[in-house]
Order: structure tokens, then sequence, then C-alpha cells
């Protein structure tokens, strides 16, 4: 046995990865010189904590691509969310804990139909989580009758306003990169986490190989659901009272995130450090676009926009991620 | 001796048997819904149902074109309020209604082109939904406008207490059934369906019928903007947002399968016949309507499975 | 009839810096039937798509009748030239005749007209001796009938210059005979065959000349009369490969793994033993049963009625997961979607087993596992620019090395199932694969090697187990059985 063995590394940087974080850059020395102290790193990290709860359902979001799913259901449990945080809380700071456990118990619910659905009944994950997200929104409306109860406690505020001590750090961002690492140490540096990534490479040679498939699927989706619940409780800090529709628009903004990170939608390609840079791209272009007093509208016609130029960015990174016509 | 055969192609013919079953539970709601609700046997209902019926099958059919070539259009909501708008605010009626169909047909056109480009058909509608919703927001901001009284006129008119959209929906797509069976770019479209990279190695022009699949999907979607006018009487940028659910929950009711080539387009009738039914019903029992939600989204999980189990059985 | 029909000069082809083709020159003539052979990424399939002309050259060109062609496949086709692809090309949702007039029906006043349709490509089949229905679903037909009905699709445009890549490789030894007197019926029509095959018996049989190719060069051409079997083969692999099957070695008897009466999805009371330090092989035409066999042991299908024995006790194997657990470990027949995990590297498809066991736990070592990625790879020879190239871009050899790699990762391997491991493998990786297969039996794991490669199973098994439709029609023993025996048996007759 002569044959030399292989290089371990190629030392080559993710070609994905470099566009998106150029991409990032680019959006965030717009908004340096387009706006007033446009690079005051307290005013930054302020935006950012604002805009949590996307990077959280972001997160979850990637989670699913990855195994080659879609969760069309997130902007529903995140409205649903800040309806139940609002009714268990009813204002009582004593109750804080039990409203959070409720909230995130029935995100993981949510998700885990989602993933049984999924996995089990083989239905397409566009339909499930689109069929499951409208039962979610319908469910949310039924229960309140259009008219949501309840308040939010002045303390748990605190989780979107208030930065940690001593620091410029919000509270509300610290919790989002806590939940960065969380998903990026399981992807990338357990056992469970390279499998995790076969799975969305090529499902039956994962399962063939003796990869527990359906469940790694369906803990994937257990996972959005439960990340959109915790979305759903930064909002409901940050906008301090419950609201029926305050999820409807994170759903594109997740994917959207995801993809300008060049996540692949054919499963197993990119990953949360991508998906990250997709957040801080939407962060600071929306940022810019709203003090330069742009209609929302605009602010729509400019996303759509940046997401179509980013998939044909990330299909002439990679040929070999074709996607379906 | 010789018999007089129409030279109907096989796909044509099966897709006739094909549905019955679908046909015979639209038939059976119906008239399940005419005796236990006397309200629903009324000609002001039955106007009323056909009337709300015509929006989604055009939508309904253009969905299923773009199914069958294993897409989806996710911005037909979108295209569906811009053209509202578009016609709520031009005031010639000729360049209101050649602007609004244009437009679906350009936004459709744009779809065609992305996913040729190899953008992922989902996140292509998706976001070319969000365009075309800015720029219809952009022109009329709030639910209004004027629209010609011309307009109104001629999308409300009715025969006897059939309204003339819902005749023209149906003919649209008894017209786009007969062309994915009949015309051989209907069979280029099942084919590319099935498995488009193969139809491009094999030189079929895929590219062809990926345009002119999306643009049919975008100008369907405009033409039901102009059946929803004749409900609303205005413009609204945001008139089209449930029709994305529906349409896409009245083609896999239809049994079209989401991975292309395979299924009916004349399906689609019964499929939204019976989804128009469950929502007329709902509104006439004076069911808290928020139950509609949760039902179209039960009603697509079990038709989904359904569908499923039965594929499943198919593949020994 | 020996006037030069396809005339391909000097074709140079370069994909980024890896030179595919360079400056190859040769003539296909009239009436005659061209093997066109060489190792897997000797640059075949290149070649075969610049005279289709789906691939445009460097430099070069390629003449038909002396005209040199300009433009794409359609150009390319409207000169003549029709390919049978090695992949299936045809649409499962259409019936056969809607496939064979893809975009060429015949219209009548509303639109398509099925009847004429039917008609004409009935007649064709006909002509043809093929046994196929017109108006049957494409999806209903066995793998050999399809590719049958692909030629047919290439033949109804009565091509002057045919292509056909691989077309014997899922069809069974009638449907050879078949496909021979279609070309044959084709060539004494005044076309040009160009044939490209793996199977040597085929091309000796088929075809009057040859040209072999080797690193995207011409290395030999010649009468087929004038060539042996071991010239061609040495000038395919640039080196004498006398010994392709290693020696056999002896198995101790001791019974690990097997089936015991099983039934149900077409299977017929099959009982199956496979022995450690033995190759068991399993033979049988296409589709007879034998690829069940592999897929129940590996869990991956679960019996209906009999059960999977380990170690002489009945056990549920509910999934790949549970026989991995057992120590079976599965190489499927479908690398690309069955095998390989595309899109990954060549450490994450060799690790994807063995996870647990290379790291030591659940948290990663990358250096643990670069480790062990390194093993196998120097022990495989595998060829790759570094641990972390994707699978997609290996050599089909060397892709199959990925595969038998994970699980040589196993820490208790015990049973190792293998589907048609060497399909589309060229000689050179082949004898390798074969080395190795032993080598693992020598160490004491049992191996089930299922084929549809009759020599394969004649030079490596130990045992050969027969199916056909369904049943064990006999048992042989490798070193003594003969083709002939496992042909009777395979084709239902007693030996």
């Amino acid at each position: 046995m002569t044959t030399a063995g292989l290089p371990a590394r190629r030392h080559r940087l993710d070609p994905h990865l470099a566009v998106s974080y150029a991409l990032a850059a680019v959006c965030l020395v717009l908004l340096g010189t387009t706006t007033s102290r446009g690079f005051d790193p307290d005013r930054i990290l302020g935006l950012l904590g604002n805009q949590a709860a996307l990077g959280i359902v972001a997160l979850g979001q990637t989670l699913v691509l990855l195994v080659r799913g879609l969760d069309l259901s997130v902007g529903s449990v995140i409205s649903l969310s800040t309806v139940v945080t609002a009714a268990v809380m009813d204002g009582n700071p004593d109750r804080i804990a039990v409203a959070v456990a409720a909230t995130v118990a029935l995100g993981a619910v949510v998700g885990l139909a989602n993933g049984l659905l999924v996995a089990y009944a083989g239905i397409a994950p566009l339909l499930v989580t689109l069929a499951v997200g409208t039962i979610v929104q319908g469910a949310t409306y039924v229960y309140t009758n259009g008219q949501p109860r309840g308040g939010i406690a002045g303390g748990f505020r605190g989780l979107a306003d208030d930065r940690i001590a001593g620091t410029p750090l919000p509270w509300s961002l610290l919790l989002w990169l806590g939940v960065w690492g969380i998903v990026a140490l399981t992807l990338y540096r357990t056992v469970a986490g390279r499998r995790y990534y076969a799975v969305g490479a090529n499902p039956r040679a994962a399962w063939l190989s003796g990869v527990p498939t359906t469940r790694h699927s369906v803990v994937a989706y257990i996972a959005s659901g439960v990340l959109a619940s915790v979305a759903g409780l930064h909002l409901a800090a940050y906008t301090g009272s419950p609201s029926l529709t305050v999820g409807t628009s994170y759903t594109l903004m997740s994917i959207a995130a995801a993809v300008i990170g060049g996540v692949a939608l054919t499963g197993g390609g990119g990953g949360p450090t991508g998906t990250f840079a997709g957040v801080l791209v939407l962060v600071f272009l929306g940022t810019v676009l709203e003090t330069m007093d742009v209609p929302a509208a605009v602010q729509l016609i400019v996303q759509g926009g940046v997401v179509i130029v980013m998939m044909l960015v990330n299909r002439r990174l990679d040929p070999a991620r074709r996607s379906r016509a | 001796m010789t018999v007089m055969r129409l030279p109907l192609g096989a796909s044509t013919r099966s897709s006739l048997r094909a549905g019955w079953g679908l046909w015979a539970l639209a038939v059976l709601t119906t008239a399940g819904a005419a005796i236990a609700l006397p309200a629903f046997r009324t000609p002001t209902s039955m106007t009323s149902l056909m009337a709300s019926l015509a929006p989604l099958l055009l939508v309904a059919t253009g969905q299923a074109v773009v199914v069958l070539l294993g897409g989806i259009d996710l911005s037909v909501g979108a295209v569906l309020g811009l053209a509202t708008v578009l016609v709520a605010t031009t005031e010639s009626v000729p360049v209101a209604v050649a602007l609004a169909l244009l437009a679906g047909l350009a936004a459709g056109a744009a779809n065609g082109l992305g996913v040729l480009a190899g953008v992922n058909p989902l996140i292509m509608t998706f976001a070319a939904g969000g365009i075309v919703q800015g720029i219809a927001l952009l022109r009329l901001s709030a639910p209004g406008g004027a629209v010609p009284g011309a307009v109104i006129d001629a999308v409300t008119w009715q025969a006897g207490t059939v309204p003339v959209a819902f005749m023209a929906a149906v003919g649209v797509l008894a017209l786009v059934w007969f062309a994915t069976t009949q015309a051989r770019w209907g069979r280029l479209l099942q084919a590319a369906g099935f498995a488009s990279d193969n139809a491009r190695r094999l030189g079929l022009p895929v590219g062809r019928v990926t345009l002119l699949a999306y643009s049919a999907a975008g100008l369907l979607a405009a033409f039901a903007g102009l059946a929803v006018i004749a409900r609303t009487y205005s413009g609204d940028a945001l008139s089209g947002t449930p029709f994305v659910l529906d349409s896409v929950t009245a083609v896999l009711v239809a049994g079209i399968a989401l991975t292309g080539g395979r299924g009916s387009v004349l399906a689609v009738l019964p499929a939204a016949v019976l989804l128009g039914v469950v929502d007329q019903v709902i509104r006439l029992t004076g069911t808290n309507t928020n139950y509609q939600f949760v039902l179209k989204g039960l009603i697509l999980i079990a038709a989904m499975w359904l569908y499923q189990a039965a594929r499943r059985r198919e593949r020994p | 009839m020996d006037t030069v029909l396809l005339e391909c000069r000097g074709l140079t082809k370069a994909f980024g810096a890896t030179r595919a083709i360079g400056d190859v020159s040769f003539t296909a003539r009239a009436g005659r039937v061209l093997a066109l052979v060489g190792e897997n990424g000797a640059g075949k399939s290149t070649l075969m798509n610049m005279i289709a002309g789906s691939v445009a050259p460097d430099r070069g060109e390629v003449a038909v009748g002396g005209e040199p062609l300009r433009g794409g496949p359609a150009a390319h086709a409207a000169a003549g030239i029709a390919m049978v692809h090695q992949e299936l090309s045809l649409f499962p949702n259409l019936t056969v005749a809607e496939n064979v007039l893809l975009g060429r029906e015949p219209r009548g006043w509303l639109g398509i007209d099925d009847g004429r349709l039917v008609r004409r490509v009935g007649a064709l089949l006909d002509d043809l001796e093929l046994d196929i229905a017109p108006s049957a679903p494409v999806s209903r037909l066995s793998p050999g009938q399809r590719q049958l009905v692909e030629i047919a699709k290439a033949v109804a445009v009565a091509p002057r210059v045919l292509i056909l890549d691989e077309p014997t490789s899922s069809l069974e030894n009638p449907q050879v005979d078949l496909l021979y007197r279609i070309t044959r019926r084709l060539t004494d029509g005044g076309a040009a065959v160009v044939l490209v095959s793996h199977r040597l018996d085929e091309l000796f049989r088929f075809c009057d000349d040859v040209v072999v190719l080797r690193g995207g060069v011409k290395v030999a051409e010649s009468r087929m009369s004038d060539v042996t079997r071991d010239g061609l083969i040495s000038a395919m692999v640039g080196r004498d490969v006398t010994q392709l099957y290693p020696p056999r070695g002896r198995g101790d008897g001791t019974p690990v793994a097997g089936l015991r009466g099983v039934s149900g999805d077409g299977l017929h009371d099959v009982t199956f033993t496979a022995r450690a330090g033995a190759i068991a092989g399993v033979a049988g035409l296409e589709g007879h049963g034998q690829a069940l066999v592999a897929e129940i042991l590996a869990g991956a299908r679960a019996p209906r009625a009999g059960t999977v024995t380990i170690d002489g006790n009945p056990v549920r194997l509910r999934s790949p997961r549970a026989a991995v657990g057992r120590g079976i470990g599965y190489v499927p027949p479908e690398r690309r979607t069955e095998g390989l995990l595309f899109g990954l590297g060549v450490d994450e498809n060799v690790t994807v087993v063995a996870g647990r066991a290379v790291n030591g736990g659940w948290l990663r070592r990358p250096k643990r596992e670069a480790a062990a990625v390194d093993r196998v790879v120097r022990r495989l020879r595998l060829t790759a620019s570094s641990q972390r190239q994707p699978v997609s871009e290996l050599s089909g050899g060397n892709q199959q090395k990925t595969l038998f790699g994970r699980w040589m990762l196993h820490p208790a391997l015990r049973v190792l199932v293998l589907n048609d491991p060497t399909r589309g493998v060229d000689v050179g990786a082949r004898a390798e694969i074969y080395g190795l297969l032993r080598e693992l039996a020598d160490r004491g794991v049992a191996i089930v090697l299922v084929s549809t490669d009759m020599q394969e199973l004649l030079g490596l098994a130990d045992e050969i187990t027969v199916m056909y439709d369904g049943r064990v029609t006999g048992v042989l023993d490798g070193a003594s059985a003969t083709e002939e025996q496992v042909m009777r048996l395979a084709v239902g007759e007693a030996a």
C-alpha cells in the first residue's frame, strides 16, 4: 500500500460564505454611510438585538432546509406564541416562567405535527407546513375571536429592551447568539450533526447506512417550531402586546435569510454560519431603507430582488446543486 | 360499421376517467348541502357561489399547469392583487384591462425566466410575489380606487343566475385542460414536469414550455383579478392573498402530484367546487369564519394523505 | 458498403484544467459496428456526447458523409446521428407510444391523433420483433423492456449513425439477441453503429471494428477479429491484468446470517445462508428476486413471511439501522441515488456509518476522524484531491470505493451485502474491489455478493445460490460450477 493519503483539509474559503459575508459587509457600509451615527457599535448592536426574532427563526428554518424540508408555518407559530404568552402571563411577572414554558411547548407540538406528517405520512413539506400554518392561524383567530387578551409583564419586556449590565450588548442579542451557538455546535461539532447533513444530502443513502433519517427530520421540525416560539417570545417582549399578524412576514424573511446565506434548498448545503450573514443583510438593508423613508412597499421589492439575485449567484457558485425547473 | 370516435389521446381519455371519485364527492357534497340547507339552494346563494368560484377556478387552472410542470407559483395572489389595483387606478377601460393582463403575463414570464435560470420555483415565485405586491402597494396603498363602471358592468353580467365570469372561468379551464392533453405542448409539459433534466437532454424545448406555463399562470391570475373585481368593486393589493393557499389546495385536491407530470387539469373543477361549497356552507350557517382556515388546512392534509396512500399502494 | 459514414477529426476537449479528450480521430463505416472501449474516465462519454452534438469540441470536428457538422444536438440529429444514453431517458408517466414519438406526434383535427400514434409505434415495435404494447405505460415495463423501447425510439428516426451507450446493462440474454438482430438490420441497411460496453463477450459478438481509449487518447484501433480478449484488456488498462480474481480462500463454514423460508413481494420460500469467511454469490437474471434478498438481509425491506436469522436465531430487522447495529453492511446497486451522499466530501461519505466509533463518542474529534479516513483512503488506493473533495467530482471507480470505505470503518462488521458492486466500474478498479472482498472474507466477514455478471460470480464466489422467479433453484460450489450450470438454473431448468 504505497498510495499516499490525502490532505485532510482544503484551505479554500467556501464561496457561498464569502459572497454572503461580503454582501453583509456592503450593507453595513451602506448603513454606516447613509445614516447618522451609522458605524456606532452601540446602535448596530441595538439594531441586531431588535431583530433577534428574525435571527432565531431563520436558524430554525435553516435546520429544516438542511434536511430537504421547508417550514411555512413559522409565521403562524410566531403570532400564536405572542398571543399565548400574553394570555398565560396576563401581565403578572410571577407567571413569566409558566408562560414561556407553555409557549415553547406549543411551538414544539406544532413542530412535532409538521415533522410527523412529513416523515411518516410522506407528504411534501411545502404542503404540510402550509396547511399546519393555516390551521394554527385559524386556531389563533378562533381562540382569540380576533381580539387577543392578556398582557406582557413589564419585567419580561426587559428581554427586548435592556442591555446586559455594564455592556452595550442587548439581552436579546445574547439570546440569539446563544441559540446560534447551540445550533452551530451541534451541527459542526457532533457526530449527529454530520449525520444530519448526510440526511439532507441523500436521505435514501443515509437511511441505508443506518442513519435514523425520520428521527432527524422530526427533530428538525420540532426545533423549527421551538425556535419560532422563542422568536414569538422575543417579539412579545419587544412590542409589549400580543398580535395576530406580527409573525406573517417572518416566513418569507426566514427563508430569505437562509437563501442569502447560501443554504441549499436541495438539502445538505450551507448552515447557520451562512444564515447569520443572511440575517445581517436583511437587517442592515431594512434599516437603511427605513431611515431613507422608503415606503414599506419598496422594502418588499428590494427584499424580493435580493433573494432572486442571491439564488442566481448561489447557482452560479455551485452548478451541482441544481434546482428543479 | 365505422364508429366516429374522437381522436383523443390516451392521456386525455385517462384524465377523463381518473378523478371520477372526486366528481362524485363534489356532486354529493353539493347535493347534501342543498338538501340540508334551504339557504344554500336559493338562486342568490347559487349565484354567489359561482361568482366566488370564478377567480378560484382561474387561479387554480394556472397553478395546475405550473404544478404539472413540477413547479409551483406562490406569486399568483400578488399578481391578482396587482391586476385589481391596475384596473382600479386606470381611467380608460381598454387600457386598464390591457395593463392588468400584460402585468400578469410579464410577472409570469419573469417567474419562468427565473426558474429557467435555475432559481428554485418556490423561492422565485415567493420573491417575485413580494416584488409584485410591493409594486401594487406603491400604486394603491389602501383598498379602494375607482373601478370604471364599464368594467364592473362587464364582469358582473349574468345569464340568468349564472355569472358570466363563472362561465368564462369554466371555459378557460376546459381550454387549458384540452391544451395540456391534446396539444404537443401538453405532452411536453407532462414529460418535462416528470423529469426536466431528462427532457432537456433529449433536446425537447423545455425552456419554451416552462416560459409558457408560468406565463399562463400569471395571465390567468390577472384574469382572476377581474373576476374578483366583480365581487369587490375595488382595487386591493392584498385581495389575492387567500388565493395562494386556495389554488394550491384545489390543485392538490384535484390529485395533481406536486412532483410534476401526473394529474389532470380537468379535476381542478370538482376540487374547486368542493372547496367553494364548504366555504359557502360555513358562511351560510353563521359558523365562526375563522374555522375556514382550520378546515382548509385539514382538507389539504387529508387530501394529501389519501393521495399519498393511494400512490404507495400503486407502487408495490 | 465500406464507405466512411462518420468521421471524427482531431477531437479535443478540456473541462477546466483537465483534458477529457486529446486529439482523437477515427472513422465508423457504413454497414459496420464499431466498438468504443476504455476504462471509466477514459473519455468515452465525452467523445460520444461530442458526436451527438451535446458537447462542443474545443478543436476538431465531426463529419457525417464527408460533411462537417455545425451547431448543437439538433444539427447532429438532422444529419442522422441518434444516440441511446446509458441512463434511460423515457418518461414513465407516458405510454410507450407517447415516448417513442415525443414531440413528433402525428396530428389530426383535434390536436394529437392518438390512433395514428399508436398504430405507427405498434408497427415499428412489430417490425423490430418487440413484444411490447404501444399503449402500455412505461412505468409498467421491466428495466430490460424500457431499454428496448429506448432503442426502438432511436431506430424510429432511421438513423445513419446510431450510438449505443452501454445498451445491454439491464438486458437479459434473449433481449441481447434481439438487440443484436436490430443492430445488424441497421447495418445491413447501410447505417453505422457505435457501441460502448463493458461486456467483452458482447463486444466480440457484435462488433466489427474497435477503438480503444485510455486517458482521453486513442491507444488502439483495429478490426475486432485481430484482437484477443487479453490484448483488449491490457490496451484498456495499460498494464497486464492477468489475474482479475484473487485466489479462493477457505470459509470456516459457520453460518452467520441468512434467510429462512422467506416469501412475499415475489419471493417464494427462499432460504439462504452466508458463512463467515466465505463469499456467498447470489446469481440470477435481472429481476428474479436477488435484489430483494439483498434488501431483506440489509434491513431495507421486511419479509412478508419467514425470518432473517443471525447466528441461527430469528431476528427482526426493522430498518437498515437495526442491521447495521448487528454488523450487517449494505452496498446498494445504484451508486448515485442510493449510495453516495452526493454533495458531501469523501470524509463525510466514509464516516457516515461509524461516526461514533471513529470519534470515540458523540463529539467530533477532527484529528481522529482524519486519521481514520486516511487509513481507508490508503487501503483502497482512493484517488481524490483531498479528504473533503465532493464525491460528485470523483470517477466511478473511486466513488464505488468510498461506498466500501464506509463499511471498513464499522467496528464490528460481520456481514457485507453487495448488490452489483461493479456495475459500470472499469477493469482496473474491479480487480481491486475483488481483492478487497476476498481480504474481508479472509478476515472472517461473511460476504453476500448479488450480481447479474456470471463471470464475476464464477470467478469470486465460494458458493453460488441461483434464483429464478423468486425461488432458489439451486446452490452450486463456486470453484467447480460452470457457466452453463448457472445459466440453466437461472432460466428455471433443473440442473
